[in-house]
């Protein structure tokens, strides 16, 4: 499997293992991680789910190769994304995500639907995916309600790319790391520190900042998943996908 | 002897409402509560009022609840967490700006009273935070605030991650308006009383009225839920036991 559940302690750590793609959502990344959330879900005791990538990245995106010849799987990868997002930020736990390397895309929608962001200083974080003519818009849920209306639209229209210092300082991220080597261990202190506190009490604050910000409705997401969709379908999408193939095989 | 929890003085359109409990670092006991919503209430007839200041006796703003409370009589902490709500609401509704004068510590409850004023003036080694949830507590009357001052993302942060800050990190989340020197504070306010005193009486009250309606459609509304929540949670076994154990140490 590309993902690694682990529930033996109160801390869950989710590992998406599949390196060599820098942990790139596909059909098999995206089912496994949805099964591992089963797993916390139903049978973990314990108030963290910690979320971490193998290898260089946290998570790269959509695997956009896997998409070139049945473009269909464009909309299942988008499904998967809005759902996981959804069940992330809604989740009774408090889940912390650590972030090195690059979180790109889908990669920073996750980012954007945990509640504690924890980055490296020189992570990579994002939303370029203009380029191929797609819209982030599945992400804006989580990331307007994190960082704000103005932040937001500014990290999805522009495109741009963040280091980790930025995220934090954005508000994106919430504990920066001194280095990269550093980020494990910032980590660690972070999600000790969360078990030590009152496991309900943690789970009925969640439960209520959700509700105030709206993130217990189901509408925001369905609306922004069907735009993400629609993009991905449209003529341009099409010959920017063509384009960014065609220059991915030079 | 019975002192009053509450001081307040009125003086060239400034009216400062001082928190009086320091042998216990100004915590929010039922009657504080009760005195300082009457002593807001009562603000509205107060003639040529341009500013209030809410500060609390040395050696801090206010450490909070008073927990004593709690442990005994869930239901009476439900009365004070209500009590609090309405608080934040009579400050909210209050035409004339609020300003927190913060020294030294602003904690749990304490640091909400301070969250719901429109100017928070404080100090970089400030003692800042909601500590709540690891005393098995929801601090479920400040979030619908928090929120809407600070954003959804850091308020999520700040309240499920416990524990203080201090005034700088306040300060750069956006918890603090004004970080000066500790002994600069009683300056620094006196400046921002004698610029709100500059302006309109009149623009003043509409722009926070409007900045009311826009930001805060459903807040008096959450205020009030976030009251009973937290009172929920605090008379379940988890806040009892850790409160218990706490009152032991």
């Amino acid at each position: 499997m590309p993902a690694n559940i682990d529930i033996s302690s109160p801390i869950a750590v989710l590992e998406l293992d599949n390196p060599g793609r820098h942990n790139a959502l596909n059909a098999e990344m995206i089912t496994a991680i949805q099964t591992a959330l089963d797993t916390v879900e139903g049978d973990h005791q314990g108030p963290v789910l910690r979320i971490k990538g193998n290898g260089p990245s946290f998570c790269s995106g959509f695997d956009l190769d896997e998409i070139e010849g049945d473009r269909p799987l464009l909309d299942q990868f988008l499904v998967g994304l809005s759902g996981i997002s959804k069940r992330l930020r809604r989740m009774e736990k408090v889940v912390v995500a650590q972030v090195h390397g690059s979180a790109l895309a889908g990669g920073c929608a996750l980012l954007s639907a945990c509640d504690l962001g924890c980055v490296a200083p020189d992570a990579r974080i994002g939303y370029p995916v203009h380029q191929i003519g797609i819209s982030p818009a599945v992400s804006i849920p989580t990331l307007a309600s994190a960082i704000g209306n103005n932040r937001a639209s500014e990290l999805m229209l522009s495109g741009r790319i963040i280091n980790g210092r930025e995220a934090h300082r954005m508000g994106l991220a919430h504990h920066l790391a001194e280095s990269d080597d550093a980020l494990p261990e910032l980590v660690d202190q972070v999600c000790e520190s969360l078990v030590c506190k009152g496991w309900n009490a943690l789970a009925v604050t969640k439960d209520w900042i959700n509700k105030i910000l709206g993130s217990d409705a189901d509408e925001p997401f369905e609306q922004t998943l069907q735009a993400s969709i629609e993009t991905g379908r449209s003529d341009e999408a099409t010959r920017m996908l063509s384009v960014y193939w065609s220059r991915s095989k030079k | 002897m019975t002192a009053t929890p509450i001081k307040t003085s009125h003086q060239d359109g400034v009216t400062r409402i001082t928190l009086d409990r320091p042998e216990v670092r100004n915590a929010m006991s039922p009657e504080l509560i009760e005195q300082l919503n009457e002593t807001i209430r009562g603000l509205g007839s107060v003639e040529g009022l341009r500013s209030v200041v809410i500060q609390g006796s040395d050696p801090c703003f206010c450490s909070g609840m008073d927990l004593k409370t709690a442990g005994t009589d869930p239901q009476a902490m439900r009365g004070m967490l209500r009590g609090l709500a309405d608080t934040m609401i009579e400050i909210r509704r209050l035409e004339v700006p609020v300003i927190a004068r913060v020294q030294g510590a602003a904690v749990g409850g304490g640091c909400g009273l301070m969250t719901g004023c429109d100017f928070v003036v404080s100090h970089p080694d400030a003692k800042l935070g909601y500590p709540e949830v690891d005393h098995g507590i929801c601090p479920a009357v400040v979030a619908p605030w928090l929120v809407r001052k600070i954003g959804g993302g850091r308020a999520r942060a700040l309240l499920l991650s416990g524990g203080t800050i201090t005034g700088q990190v306040g300060f750069d989340i956006g918890l603090v308006s004004h970080l000066v020197a500790r002994e600069e504070i009683d300056q620094t306010v006196d400046r921002l009383v004698e610029r709100i005193d500059r302006g309109g009486a009149n623009a003043l009250a509409v722009t926070k009225r409007w900045l009311n309606q826009i930001e805060n459609a459903n807040l008096e509304e959450e205020l009030g839920q976030g009251a009973d929540i937290s009172a929920d949670v605090l008379a379940g076994p988890e806040a009892q036991e850790r409160l218990a154990r706490s009152r032991k140490r």
